[in-house]
């Protein structure tokens, strides 16, 4: 019975940890952070503003467990 | 002068002294099973305003090949039994370094290989001995029976990553954070088990994932990630 519960948790979480072999490695990035804009006729506006949203943010971790936390032969 | 040695109840202890965090501790934390290692104890107070001269600590049959530290509390002798086994050891403040008062913190350190039995605890029964500026002894065992005696949590041993366990005996769900509170994450089977609050948020946010409770079984298989 614990074997069949183990394999149905795999088989739900198993979309989620799947690998990344589809991604595109040449995909354009998107922007991540709001620039400074530049006026064409004056300097940057507020270059050093305390709000901007840098790309080196971290991410915030996922609600549910990552899969580096479900044991081994858990996820496929 | 002669010393007058009297041998003090727990509760006279603690209730008379007003210091009941006052005891010998194991300062050096958890240890894992069946590994040499150091073992290290902390005095923190002596006994009523007297200064503490000597501590014994008995050793455990189930920790082997022992060795004393010097510690600057003072020299360390040791008790061997018939099989030249170290049975006890003893640290002896020198004469003439008795503090005026209870105002001193010492650890005493040995080295010893643990017993292969994680998810258990080792009790060292030790003799504190306290002496006053007139010469008066205080002598205080912390055995378990009058007093708290310390004892040595030991944890598996493990490697960084997954590791996988047996469970020899129950452990009780109380006891999770003292075996495994260092542990990411900890499985059996589709149950998991954390420390960590925000871990615990994302196990209860898991479909088909619950939280273990009611501790661990015995010959219950695990999965430990560290």
């Amino acid at each position: 019975m614990r074997a069949l519960l183990y394999l149905a948790v795999a088989g739900a979480l198993a979309a989620g940890c799947g690998d990344n072999v589809t991604a595109r490695d040449d995909a354009a990035p998107s922007p991540t952070f709001d620039a400074p804009t530049e006026p064409a006729d004056g300097p940057p506006v507020n270059p050093a503003g305390p709000c901007l949203d840098r790309s080196t943010d971290l991410p915030r971790p996922s609600t549910t467990l990552p899969c580096d936390l479900l044991p081994p032969g858990f996820a496929p | 002068m002669q010393s007058i040695r009297i041998l003090v109840p727990v509760a006279f202890v603690l209730s008379t002294a007003g210091v009941a965090a006052a005891h010998v501790s194991l300062a050096s934390g958890p240890a894992a099973a069946n590994k040499s290692q150091k073992v290290t104890f902390g005095v923190g107070h002596g006994c009523e305003g007297a200064d503490t001269v000597k501590v014994r600590v008995a050793i455990p049959p189930t920790f082997t090949g022992v060795r004393a530290l010097r510690s600057d509390f003072g020299k360390a002798t040791v008790e061997r039994d018939a099989a030249d086994v170290i049975t006890a050891i003893t640290w002896e403040k020198p004469d003439g370094e008795l503090l005026d008062d209870d105002y001193g913190y010492y650890e005493l350190t040995i080295r010893g290989r643990t017993p292969d039995a994680p998810f258990t605890r080792l009790t060292f029964v030790v003799t504190q001995t306290c002496r006053t500026a007139g010469g008066v002894e205080t002598v205080v065992q912390w055995d378990g029976v009058e007093n708290e005696a310390p004892e040595l949590v030991i944890t598996p041993s493990h490697q960084a990553g997954w590791n996988r366990y047996t469970v020899a005996a129950a452990v009780a769900e109380e006891d999770l954070p003292t075996y495994l509170g260092d542990a990411l994450i900890v499985w059996r089977g589709t149950a998991a088990y954390t420390s960590n609050p925000n871990t615990l948020a994302q196990i209860q946010a898991t479909s088909g994932v619950t939280v273990l409770t009611g501790g661990l079984a015995a010959n219950d298989e695990i999965w430990v990630k560290y």
